[in-house]
Parts: C-alpha cells; sequence; structure tokens
C-alpha cells in the first residue's frame, strides 16, 4: 500500500480531486433545464392533437439515446477491469458515476407506459392475428412476457452498476488491492451479462417497433450504435471538468487520444455491421426485409439515410483520421459533438419512420408485408412519413432529448460529487497518468 | 577497424577512407542517456544500432515522425478507387450486363471489391516504402566490417558518427563518446 | 513510478499466470537476458538436427500431404464427380474444407495486428508461430476453391483481361470477391510475415558459422542493422500494415460469408452472417494456437518464451470468442423463432433434428458448451485439458461449416428438390490430406525459421524499458 498512499500527495490539491460545491450547483442547472424542457415537450406534443403518438416516439428516441450512453459507460467500466487497461485508470471514475444512472432510467422509463399501445402494434391482439407470421410470435410478442424481460434486464444492469460503483469508491477508502481483483474477477460474467443485456434491450424496445420486420444482426446492430456513445461523452466530460479546474494534469492529450481512437473504432463498427445489414437486405431482396429500408426511402426520409451514411462513416473515417483530431481538445471536442449528433440521427432514424405505421391506415399497410410498396401507397398514406419532420414534431423531439439527458446529467454530477473524480488509490493509477502513446 | 591509439594522428581533415566513429554501450538506458548528450552536443550525422527498437529513442535522437502513414493512405484510396473504376469500365460501360435485377454499377456490391483493394494497396506500399526509406536492401556496409557489430542483432547497443558530420573529429568525437561511458570506441573504415 | 527490475531471474517453472496489479506480469521466465532469448530461438535452427519426434511427425504429415496432391490429380483428370457433390449440394467439402482454412488463418493476423493495436505485450511470444498458421492455412484454404472450379487450368477467367469474346468477369459476383479477397488476404500475410521476420533473420545471419547460412540469411534479411532510424520507419509500418490487416480480417470473413447470404435460402440468407464468420475465424485460429501451443514449447524447449501466461491468455480469448460464437447461435434460434416464417423456423428444426442432427449438435457442444471449462484457471493451466479443448473447438468449427453448408441447401423451399448429401471417399482424404499440408508447411517452418519473433520478445523485457533524460522533467 506504500506505493498508492505516496502517490496521493502527488495527485494535486483537493480542490481538483472533487467537485465539492460547484457539483451541487451544476445539479441544480441540470435538474431545472431537464424538468421545463419535459414539461415543454410536453406541450408541444399534446398541442399536435396525435393523442400524443409523437410526444412518446420523441421520448422513446431520447431515452434510448441516454440509456446508450449509460449502458455504454457501464459497458466501458466492465471492460477496463476485464482487459485490465491501465490507461483508462484516470477516467474510469466519470464513465462509473455515467453509468450511475439506471435507476433514474428506470423512473423515467415510467411515462413511455401509458404510451406502449401507440408505440408497439404487437400490444394489439387483433393486430398480432392479422398475418400467419404474425400470430405465430405471440409467445414472445406479448405484454406479460415483455415486462418480465424488462425487469430482468432493470435488474442486471442496476445491479452490476452499483457494484462496479461501489467496489471502486470503497476502494478509495480503504485502499484495499483486493477489491481491484475482484472487480477483475466479476468483470468477465458481468461483461457477458451486460453485452447481451444491451443486445436484448435493442431487440425489445426498438426491434419491435416493427413486428414484421426481422434481421439476424439487428440486435448486434444497435449494440454498435450503443457502445460508441461512451467515447463521445467521457472527452465532453473530462474537458468540461478541467475547464472547471479539476483533473488539471491528469487527463493528459494521450488519454484523449486513446478515447479519440476508441471513438473513430466504434464509428467505422457501427458501420460495418450497417453495411452488412444493408448490403445483405438490398442483394437478396426479400419484401420482408426490405420494407425496413423502403420505409426509410420514403419522402425526406432517403435524405436522412444519406446523411446518416455520409456524417457518420464517411466524414469521420477521413476527418478523424489525423492524429491532433484526437490530441488537440477542441478538435476532439468537435468530433465528439459531431458523433453524438449522429448517433442521435441514428435512433432518430430507427425509431422514428415508424411513427406513420402507428397510424390506424399505418398498421393496415404494414401487416400484408408481402404486398407492402411505398411507391404504390395512396399519397395520403405515404404523406404520413412526413409527421416526424414537421417543426412542432422535431420541436418535440429537441425537447425530449434535452431534457433526458440534461436529467441525466443531473444525477451524473449527483454521483459524481459524492466521491472523488477518479481512483485516488487505484495502484494503477501512476501508470496511468503517466501513460504514453506509441 | 584502428583503434585511437594508432590512428588518432593519422587521419587527415577530410577523414578520408574513414566511416565514422563506433561506440558500444552496455545497455537500453546507456545508449539512450550517451544518444542525448550527442544530440545537445550538435552531431547531424549519426545513428543509434540496436536488436529491437527502444521506445523513446526516437525522441531523444529527434527523428521526425516517418510520412509513410500519408502515402500509404493516397495508395490505398486510390486503389479503391481504380477497383471502383474498373467494375465500372467492365459491367457498366464495355460490356453492360444485368446481374440479379441490380443496377449495372452498385456501390453496396463493388464495395466488396474496392476493399480488398484498397488493403492490398497499402500493404503493398507500406512495404515498399519500408524499404525505400530505409535505402535496403543494402548487403555491403562498413560496419558490418566490425567484428563487434555482430552483436547488434543480438545484445549490442551501439552508437555510430558519421565521418561526414561537421562537428566529427576522430579524436574529439570518440573522447566525447568514451566520456558518456561507451563500453570501446574504434574508428571504422569506409 | 517504475516497478521495473533491472535483472530478473525467476525460475523457468514460476507459476506466472497469477494477477498482480501492482507489478507487471512477468512476461519470460528463467533468466530474462538478451543473449538467452537469441539463443533460446536460434539453437532450434541452428543445430544440425531437429528433435527426434519431429522426424516421425514430419514424414507422417508429408505423407498425408502427398495424398492430398494425388488425390488432386485424380480428381482433375477424372472430374469432380469423384466428391459427393450433387443437385443441389453443389459445393460440399471442398468449399467447407476452404471455410475452414480461412477461418483457421485468421489467428495470426489477430494476435499480430489486433494485439498489437491494443498493446498486449504477451502476444510477442507467440506471433510468429501464429503469423505462420495463418500463411500455412491460406495455402490449404486457397487450393479447394482453385480445384472446386472443375476445371482448375481455365481459372485465370476470373481476372479481369480483355479477351476475344469482349467480355468481362462478373463484379456482382460473391465467387469473385472471394477470389480478390482470398488473394489479398495470401498476399497480405505473407508480406506482413516476412517483414516482422527481417531483423530476426538479421540475427540468424550475424550467428552464422557458415558461409552458406550466411549468404542466405544475408539475402534474407536485406542487410537489415538495427539503425534507430530504420526502426522507426519500420515500426510505422508494421503499425499501418497491422491497422490495414485489421480491417482485412473482418473484410476477408465477411466476403466468404456472402457466398451464402446475398442469397435468398433460409439459413443462408442470415444479416449476421459476415460478424458470424469473423468471429468463428477468430476463434478457430485462436483454438489452433491453443492447441498447437502445447507441442511447440515442449518439443523445442521454449517454455520460458511461451509461457503459461501467454497460453492462459490464449485460452481466455478463446473462451472470450467461444461466448459471442455462442451468442450468435442463439440469436439465429431465436431470430428464426421470432421471424415467424414457416421457413425460416424448419431450417433450425432440420438443423437439430434433420439428417444431419449430428453436425448441429457437435457445433453447439463443441463450440458453445465445451470451451466455457476454461473458465476454470485449473483448466487453463492444464495441458490435457486446454489443448484437446483447441481440439473440440476445431471440430466444431469444421461441423459448424458443415451444417451451413450442407444442411441448408439439401432442404431448401422444394422437398421435390431436396437431396441427401453423402460423402465419398477422396472427400475425407482430401480433407485429411489438407492437414498433412497445414503439418508439413508448420513443422518446416518450425525447424527452419526462427518460431518466436527475438526482437519483439527483447524489446519487452524489463531491462529494455528505460528512463528518457529530457522527458523526465516534464513528467511529474
Amino acid at each position: 500500500m506504500n506505493d498508492a498512499s505516496q502517490q496521493i500527495i502527488k495527485l494535486g490539491s483537493r480542490d481538483e480531486l472533487y467537485l465539492q460545491n460547484a457539483g451541487t450547483r451544476w445539479m441544480g442547472i441540470f435538474a431545472g433545464i431537464g424538468i421545463v424542457a419535459l414539461a415543454a415537450a410536453f406541450g408541444v406534443g399534446a398541442s399536435l392533437h396525435d393523442h400524443l403518438r409523437q410526444f412518446y416516439f420523441s421520448y422513446l428516441t431520447a431515452w434510448i439515446f441516454c440509456f446508450a450512453i449509460a449502458a455504454s459507460a457501464l459497458f466501458f467500466v466492465i471492460g477496463h477491469h476485464l482487459f485490465k487497461s491501465s490507461w483508462s485508470s484516470v477516467v474510469r471514475r466519470l464513465a462509473e458515476g455515467l453509468a450511475g444512472n439506471f435507476v433514474p432510467l428506470l423512473v423515467l422509463f415510467l411515462p413511455i407506459i401509458p404510451g406502449m399501445r401507440q408505440l408497439y402494434p404487437w400490444m394489439s391482439r387483433m393486430y398480432m392475428n392479422s398475418s400467419p407470421d404474425l400470430h405465430n410470435k405471440i409467445g414472445f410478442l406479448n405484454p406479460q412476457f415483455f415486462a418480465l424481460r424488462m425487469a430482468l434486464y432493470a435488474a442486471a444492469l442496476i445491479g452490476i452498476s452499483l457494484y462496479m460503483r461501489s467496489a471502486s469508491l470503497r476502494q478509495d477508502q480503504d485502499g484495499k488491492v483486493k477489491r481491484l481483483l475482484n472487480l477483475q474477477w466479476h468483470s468477465a460474467w458481468c461483461y457477458l451479462t451486460i453485452f447481451w443485456v444491451i443486445n436484448l434491450v435493442g431487440a425489445d424496445l426498438v426491434m419491435t417497433l416493427q413486428p414484421t420486420w426481422i434481421s439476424y444482426i439487428e440486435p448486434a446492430f444497435f449494440f454498435a450504435a450503443t457502445g460508441m456513445m461512451v467515447y463521445a461523452v467521457l472527452p465532453l466530460l473530462a474537458m468540461a471538468l478541467q475547464a472547471g479546474g479539476r483533473l488539471k494534469d491528469i487527463i493528459t492529450a494521450e488519454h484523449y487520444e486513446d478515447m479519440g481512437r476508441w471513438l473513430y473504432a466504434w464509428a467505422m463498427f457501427w458501420t460495418y455491421l450497417g453495411f452488412a445489414q444493408y448490403m445483405l437486405i438490398w442483394y437478396a431482396n426479400k419484401p420482408d426485409e426490405t420494407m425496413n429500408y423502403l420505409i426509410r426511402d420514403m419522402g425526406p426520409w432517403v435524405i436522412i439515410t444519406i446523411v446518416l451514411f455520409l456524417g457518420h462513416f464517411i466524414i469521420p473515417l477521413f476527418g478523424m483520421l489525423p492524429r491532433q483530431c484526437k490530441r488537440v481538445k477542441p478538435l476532439l471536442a468537435f468530433w465528439c459533438i459531431w458523433l453524438l449528433f449522429f448517433g442521435y440521427l441514428d435512433f432518430f432514424e430507427r425509431i422514428q419512420p415508424q411513427v406513420w405505421s402507428a397510424t390506424a391506415a399505418g398498421r393496415k399497410a404494414m401487416a400484408g408485408v408481402h404486398k407492402f410498396n411505398p411507391y404504390a401507397l395512396p399519397h395520403s398514406l405515404a404523406g404520413l412519413a412526413w409527421m416526424p419532420l414537421h417543426p412542432a414534431a422535431l420541436l418535440t423531439s429537441l425537447l425530449c432529448l434535452v431534457g433526458l439527458v440534461s436529467l441525466l446529467l443531473a444525477h451524473t454530477f449527483y454521483l459524481l460529487q459524492k466521491g472523488a473524480l477518479l481512483p485516488i488509490r487505484d495502484p494503477k493509477l501512476p501508470e496511468s497518468i503517466a501513460f504514453e502513446n506509441f | 577497424m584502428t583503434t585511437i591509439a594508432t590512428s588518432s594522428s593519422s587521419a587527415g581533415s577530410e577523414h578520408a577512407g574513414l566511416f565514422g566513429v563506433l561506440a558500444e554501450f552496455d545497455g537500453p538506458q546507456s545508449l539512450v542517456d550517451a544518444a542525448a548528450n550527442i544530440r545537445t552536443a550538435g552531431y547531424r550525422r549519426w545513428d543509434c544500432y540496436t536488436p529491437f527498437p527502444i521506445h523513446g529513442l526516437d525522441k531523444v535522437m529527434a527523428i521526425p515522425r516517418s510520412i509513410l502513414p500519408m502515402v500509404v493512405a493516397g495508395a490505398a484510396a486510390s486503389g479503391a478507387i481504380g477497383a471502383l473504376a474498373l467494375a465500372w469500365f467492365c459491367n457498366a460501360y464495355d460490356y453492360p450486363m444485368i446481374f440479379s435485377g441490380k443496377p449495372y454499377w452498385g456501390l453496396p456490391a463493388h464495395t466488396a471489391v474496392a476493399f480488398p483493394a484498397l488493403v492490398l494497396s497499402g500493404v503493398v506500399t507500406s512495404f515498399m516504402c519500408v524499404f525505400v526509406f530505409c535505402a535496403l536492401p543494402r548487403f555491403h556496409h562498413p560496419l558490418f566490417e566490425m567484428p563487434q557489430f555482430r552483436r547488434v542483432t543480438d545484445d549490442g547497443f551501439f552508437l555510430a558518427i558519421e565521418a561526414t558530420d561537421p562537428c566529427f573529429s576522430p579524436v574529439n568525437t570518440a573522447e566525447l563518446l568514451r566520456s558518456l561511458g561507451a563500453v570501446s570506441v574504434e574508428l571504422v573504415k569506409d | 513510478m517504475t516497478l521495473a527490475v533491472n535483472e530478473v531471474s525467476v525460475p523457468v517453472d514460476f507459476d506466472n499466470t497469477g494477477e498482480d496489479i501492482i507489478h507487471p506480469p512477468v512476461l519470460m521466465t528463467g533468466e530474462a537476458s538478451y543473449k538467452r532469448v537469441t539463443t533460446l530461438v536460434s539453437r532450434i535452427i541452428e543445430a544440425p538436427k531437429a528433435p527426434a519426434i519431429w522426424y516421425p511427425c514430419f514424414f507422417l504429415s508429408a505423407g498425408l500431404a502427398g495424398l492430398l496432391f494425388a488425390l488432386i490429380g485424380y480428381e482433375v483428370f477424372t472430374g469432380v464427380g469423384v466428391w459427393g457433390n450433387n443437385s443441389p449440394q453443389g459445393w460440399g467439402f471442398p468449399i467447407i474444407n476452404f471455410v475452414f482454412w480461412v477461418g483457421i488463418a485468421h489467428a495470426g493476423t489477430l494476435i499480430s495486428a489486433i494485439l498489437l493495436l491494443f498493446r498486449q505485450k504477451w502476444r510477442t511470444g507467440i506471433n510468429r508461430f501464429a503469423e505462420a498458421t495463418t500463411v500455412f492455412a491460406v495455402v490449404c484454404a486457397g487450393i479447394f476453391p482453385g480445384i472446386h472450379v472443375g476445371r482448375p487450368w481455365f481459372a485465370y477467367w476470373l481476372a479481369p483481361y480483355p479477351n476475344i469474346m469482349g467480355d468481362w468477369p462478373n463484379f456482382y459476383s460473391p465467387l469473385l470477391w472471394d477470389a480478390l479477397a482470398v488473394g489479398t488476404y495470401t498476399t497480405v500475410s505473407v508480406l506482413f510475415w516476412y517483414l516482422g521476420m527481417i531483423p530476426d533473420l538479421a540475427t540468424l545471419r550475424d550467428r552464422a558459422t557458415t558461409r552458406f547460412r550466411h549468404t542466405v540469411f544475408g539475402i534474407l534479411s536485406m542487410g537489415w542493422r538495427g539503425s534507430a532510424r530504420h526502426w522507426k520507419i519500420y515500426d510505422r509500418a508494421l503499425l499501418v500494415i497491422a491497422g490495414l490487416a485489421t480491417c482485412l480480417v473482418m473484410g476477408v470473413s465477411s466476403t466468404v460469408s456472402t457466398d451464402f447470404a446475398v442469397s435468398q435460402i433460409p439459413g443462408w440468407h442470415e444479416t449476421i452472417f459476415p460478424p458470424l464468420f469473423t468471429v468463428g475465424a477468430i476463434f478457430s485460429g485462436f483454438a489452433t494456437i491453443l492447441f498447437l501451443a502445447y507441442p511447440v514449447r515442449a518439443i523445442f524447449g521454449l517454455k520460458s518464451l511461451i509461457t503459461d501466461r501467454h497460453l492462459d491468455n490464449v485460452a481466455k480469448i478463446t473462451l472470450f470468442m467461444a461466448s459471442i460464437v455462442f451468442y450468435i447461435y442463439l440469436i439465429e434460434f431465436f431470430t428464426a423463432y421470432y421471424s415467424g416464417s414457416t421457413m425460416e423456423r424448419y431450417v433450425y428444426l432440420n438443423w437439430m433434428f434433420g439428417p444431419y442432427w449430428w453436425a448441429a449438435w457437435a457445433m453447439l457442444v463443441f463450440n458453445g458448451v465445451i470451451p466455457q471449462v476454461l473458465w476454470f484457471k485449473k483448466a487453463r493451466k492444464t495441458w490435457w485439458i486446454a489443448a484437446p479443448v483447441g481440439l473440440f473447438c476445431l471440430a466444431g468449427m469444421w461441423c459448424e461449416r458443415f451444417v451451413i453448408i450442407i444442411s441448408s441447401i439439401t432442404h431448401d423451399f422444394l422437398p421435390s428438390s431436396w437431396h441427401h448429401f453423402v460423402p465419398t471417399w477422396v472427400d475425407y482424404g482430401m480433407l485429411a490430406g489438407s492437414f498433412g499440408l497445414f503439418f508439413t508447411l508448420f513443422l518446416l517452418f518450425c525447424r527452419f525459421v526462427p518460431v518466436v519473433a527475438m526482437y519483439e520478445v527483447k524489446s519487452i523485457l524489463p531491462q529494455s524499458h528505460v528512463h528518457l533524460p529530457k522527458a523526465a522533467g516534464e513528467k511529474k
């Protein structure tokens, strides 16, 4: 323990290692913004007179975005222990803070429940009986089993994130290396569990929005979209803290470069899985599969699809390549915000085109998959595709996003101010601070 | 292959017939320390020779970053574009043909052609660049004539200062190296 | 803070698999000096005779390789009817073997490239012979599509060259993509392997006692003299190639998977096939290393360089990949159920309970269940458990390819076209022969090429870690 205790002196003053009052202040500010924004979103959503349909879709999109940030942070923390990384020790506590958000996320899921019938066609037994293929999967797509699965996911996410954070905080107190060894030991099964849970959340909350569509890769593709988020949020959080005088000499360009590299790698991994899905469906051209892309080819959506492809893949592919883009703070901040935006756009593109199919007419058209042809739809029906892109609908989505992200940040700051901003007695910390890239 | 004692006075100002001076050090740390001093002393044409890449030695010697990644990026991009163009020429221009109801030239499918071409041209270029930038293969080198230099691929750590360096002097340079803790210092014939 | 010690000398049988957060792991047992690394590896090549067991192994393998070439001759002169291939199963064993060997070929690139990118120092002990398995597995893989085309002397038709008929190859065809991808992979893996070997070949040149050896290794090592300026370029190039090769690993397996996945056959058309083939390839590659590393280090006395910790890590990655493979199997079954489609569901029922049920169960048990024993440290540390597990994984992966290729297409949409596939003795002979070819090349490699990357092992020894004189002031 001699090594570890000696290092505490070098780490800097208490002001640099703890949020102290600033934490409470930011918590209050974000909580305020969050509540106001959500109330406004509800107001705008209600003014659309669509039985809150758009509001629910906007809220679900924003919720999935926040879930992705928390889940990827949890995956990052477990991965840090599993692979015995050393560079990431300096940002581990921040990631633990982001990963500690599952209880508020569970609470924030409650408003979705009254909207389930709007969001998920399979909630209606009549709809499920409308085609043999749909009828065949009633055993999986029914409200009771769905609730049970959600309870299991919540238990796993909350339990594992609590364990990861509390063991780490306790290690701050007593400095026992054994706690880290335990974390490493448990990380293996936790990693697999969380991997599965993220995949299944994607299948349950996103893929079942269109119950007639299947793609074997969709859960993994959702996982790829999710996993990227932490690498976009962590650098921004670290930069904000450093601007506020915290962790100044601790998180260096070397750490930013590594986070930037991972961000780049995940953006490319997303492309790999997304391209695999698109290319195979495009090539085989089966009606039940192409439906997914045909809806995203209707009206304005084709533009969003192309913009997403360019913004999530082509532009970062070349733009992030120079080393300085990952080392110079303003440049990295730009790319983090850029990819956060396109990460959100990706979830938007997965969820919101279904708004039209949540209408009665849309459902009828979607049930007959083998006859489904968006180009032959009556104009009134195809026009529904525009719905989520009307200014008021976009405003609802934006307000929901601001609201939920603010609440997430408020709770993150609440967690961060409870302890030091880095695992001060982690024996790997000196190695992590001195870390240099090759 | 003469020792300093016998040759110090005979070498002229041109240092004709002299490649430089070769010093051996007993380990990575002493080599790195010596290299830092040699750099401070203002030498330009000198090099370290080690059995493995020493992490950080490049910084001490102030070796500039290689332009290799840029060259490779260019080659890789042209490989990919070339493959896409080839697919377009073959299947869409010179002999247009419809395959499985697809457009003549379809990016989703032709990515599968462009990608290997990208990697192939990138890797072959990196491989070639190593030899071009290092000026290899070079089977004869004055250092190979030194018997102790055979250990450079085993456990020998060497530092050689070339006679073409403006600061070079057979006596002073050797003396400097000796003062930096070299195990042996010898002049190398060209 | 540094914890590196200058002189490390731990017993050869030191158990370095334990977890110690504070101290860096011991990656070489025994006296950890540069000289000893050089001697341990070079003496294998410099010895006048190979270890006694090498000879029977070599002659057995070479015999099987001879069988392979004899059967190829038989097939070429007689026609593809010598195989069990028939309508609708036109692919049969040759393509199973092709996919199988391509999969194994991914370990070397992975260990060298991905572990290099992830800064995993322990890769230095095993990367060289992992890369060798890559090159030899690609050789085995390349043979099968070559002879499967039926008239191999027309294989050049795949190339886009101006010809008298004025036509061009079909760039929409996954078979053309295959040829491109595997050709690229062969080139890249050979170049990567050779480039990584140059400093070690220079070591052999400098140690050479005869003029012949000196000339041969002198030419092969390209006049390498260990210059720091060269090392800088060399390191950069290896890193760039590693990055490209990592992408290529995914690209090649994904391309192979499109042979099936672009079709509309249930059981072939699955959007998860590209990652499944990639993960499966990595998995079988690591299983090969797990299986081969024990005999290699025992026969050639490399236990202090390929330590228990290396094999422990290989076993852990094998387990990790097995878990992802198993995840994909379960997602396949789930999605087939979830599709609600009779066709999709039938395929999986037919896998499990149809005529080829044994292959599907073997695939699930060998790849999904048996590797789970590697969760236990005792199993990872015991050679007679870990090495057979590697072998089971290989058998399981071969069965996976059998299931995918044979089961799906012999029972497609139209029952009247269903046909049972029966392999012939030539099929089995060629499968055995391909193993013979692989091991022949591998044994030659062990005897005549440095099995362990000496310069890389030296670079991770504790005494190779230096303090930078200038940076000392900047860093706190």
